[in-house]
């Protein structure tokens, strides 16, 4: 199975050996080609280009075309502001400025950026479309109901909700035909991205948004692509109202608690994407506090209907290999990673093994990021405790943090890809596999026996 | 005597973040214009260290409103009504208690 093959198993709440993974990269990729935000976000081959940069540097599952709510705002009339770091503005509101929803027109190929949009999406379609899954993304009615009518419009809820629902009538189809277009285009996912709704109750949700949301999933659906709505904020309370809207996929940032919307997800069949932490840990972090927080969320996400994702567009700036840490632990490749890393700050250090064979004792080296903070390292850790519970006279064991450049040579020495790994006499037994306690009992009595202790 | 807004906000924030932020500059723009006592400033957010500095600020979520040292709001678009309650009640006080 291929990378494509995975995410969209993923997308339709499959179970997946491997944990997709989709880094949303927007304007970063900007950085990544040495561009402004502004430069790439207005000229199709540095978009393309920047496409090509993240698959090769990321090794993803699934990419975006591109990261701007803004293509539609501007191509119906909302002016922008462009920056060197950050997506565009919208620095007006056409329904604030005396126009009326008949004088907006539905964006087609030819408006706006579109044309640069679209060809980008059949260039990246055609050159990484039979690898991995590409994503069209579109803005949700209601963001776009923002764009067009500003703050006004939740006054408006309130005072006048038919004038709202008339406006996101509008929007609907503003969707439906940016989906359209996309889809014509090749992609593989339409995105709704509809952030703002985590602004409003889940009754408004119920009323404002969701029955204009369903029809652009049911247009989706029938031309045989998978839908997935994209929010940002602290969307906690409409995660049930998300669900109840059909998309095939919910994606969240890191407001929302990852476990609590698995559960609401898994009730309605529905996968969900999410949650690293944009700025804590992808801007600010380290590579480390990356593949801890990649660690954390797959185990709390698991296999089945999960794709590991930024909270929203990856900030311009965000060193690059703390995005390539997440795809070493994606892909069980933390040990080659750390490797890579720090070569040069550990040729002074040595670690020298124990001789594993003549060990008087089975000797269990758990290597792990820190079970103190890492939740699968924890549980191999308990594991561990548990199983070697009275026969301590037979077992020696310790863990190894690679927080420490010590425990990272160690991680070498021992040839252990990933982590957390249980390690039996020098041997990477159960590699991102926490055993049960029973399981991993029979194993260290049979080392036991092998050494005749 | 006058009523002090903070406006704390990422330098590099997602997409969301910068809609509202921009909502919230526009709500703030509206209302410098309706009170001449208000003063607005915009503390941009470069490292993690620059949070220290920033009084008031108790929730690190962004944009965030700080009306007199107090925070009002963390990464939600505010009502401009209940802002405007808050810049009438604080300045109210301010008459009070000059300096």
């Amino acid at each position: 199975m291929n990378s494509k093959e995975l995410l969209l198993r993923a997308m339709h709440n499959e179970s997946v050996e491997r944990i997709p993974w989709v880094p949303f990269v927007g304007c970063h990729a900007g950085n990544l080609i040495g561009v402004t935000a502004e430069e790439y976000f207005r000229n199709s081959d540095n978009i393309i280009r920047g496409a090509i940069k993240a698959f090769e540097e990321y090794k993803p599952d699934g990419l975006p075309v591109t990261f701007d709510l803004q293509v539609e705002a501007e191509a119906i009339g909302c002016k922008l502001v462009y920056s060197d770091k950050n997506p565009p503005s919208v620095a007006t509101h056409p329904l604030q400025e005396g126009k009326s929803i008949e004088d907006l027109k539905i964006p087609s190929e030819t408006d706006g950026r579109f044309p640069i949009v679209l060809k980008a999406a059949k260039e990246i379609c055609k050159l990484l479309g039979d690898k991995i899954a590409v994503y069209g993304l579109v803005i949700g009615p209601f963001t776009l109901a923002l764009h067009l009518k500003g703050t006004d419009i939740f006054y408006e809820m309130m005072d006048s909700p038919e004038r709202v629902y008339e406006l996101m009538r509008f929007c609907q189809k503003v969707s439906v035909n940016s989906a359209k277009m996309y889809i014509d285009a090749g992609v593989d996912v339409v995105a709704i991205v509809d952030p703002m709704t985590s602004q409003i109750s889940p009754t408004s949700f119920e009323e404002f948004v969701s029955p204009y949301l369903t029809p652009v999933f049911d247009y989706i659906r029938e031309r045989g692509k998978v839908c997935s709505l994209f929010v940002c904020g602290n969307a906690t309370k409409n995660i049930e109202s998300m669900c109840k809207s059909k998309p095939d996929n919910i994606s969240i940032d890191e407001n929302v608690d990852l476990a609590y919307a698995k559960e609401i997800c898994q009730r309605y069949g529905v996968s969900l994407g999410g949650n690293i932490k944009l700025t804590l840990t992808m801007l600010f972090g380290t590579p480390l506090d990356n593949i801890r927080e990649a660690e954390n969320l797959m185990e709390i996400g698991g296999k089945k209907g999960y794709i590991l994702s930024p909270g929203c567009d990856i900030p311009y700036d965000t060193p690059p290999e703390n995005i390539k840490a997440i795809t070493s632990a994606v892909h069980g490749e933390v040990g080659e990673f750390m490797r890579q890393d720090i070569k040069n700050s550990l040729e002074e250090i040595d670690v020298v093994l124990p001789d594993y064979k003549n060990a008087k004792k089975v000797i269990i080296d758990v290597i792990t990021l820190d079970s103190g903070s890492c939740a699968p390292c924890q549980y191999a850790v308990e594991a561990v405790k548990s199983a070697v519970e009275g026969i301590e006279d037979k077992v020696e064991w310790n863990e190894y943090k690679i927080k420490e450049k010590e425990s990272i040579i160690r991680m070498i020495k021992l040839r252990v890809p990933n982590i957390p790994t249980i390690c039996i006499d020098g041997e990477p037994v159960y590699i991102s596999v926490i055993p049960s306690v029973d399981e991993l009992r029979r194993s260290i009595e049979t080392a036991i026996k092998r050494k005749g202790i | 005597m006058g009523v002090k807004v903070d406006i704390v906000f990422l330098e590099e924030p997602c997409s969301a973040c910068l809609i509202i932020f921009n909502f919230i500059k526009e709500i703030m723009e509206r209302l410098k214009g309706k009170y001449n006592f208000l003063e607005v400033n915009y503390i941009e957010i470069k490292k993690l260290e620059d949070l220290h500095s920033i009084k008031g600020l108790e929730v690190e979520k962004f944009p965030a409103i700080i009306i007199d040292g107090e925070q009002i709001s963390a990464g939600t678009i505010p009502d401009i009504g209940e802002i405007e309650k808050i810049i009438s009640l604080k300045y109210r006080e301010a008459l009070r208690c000059p300096g």
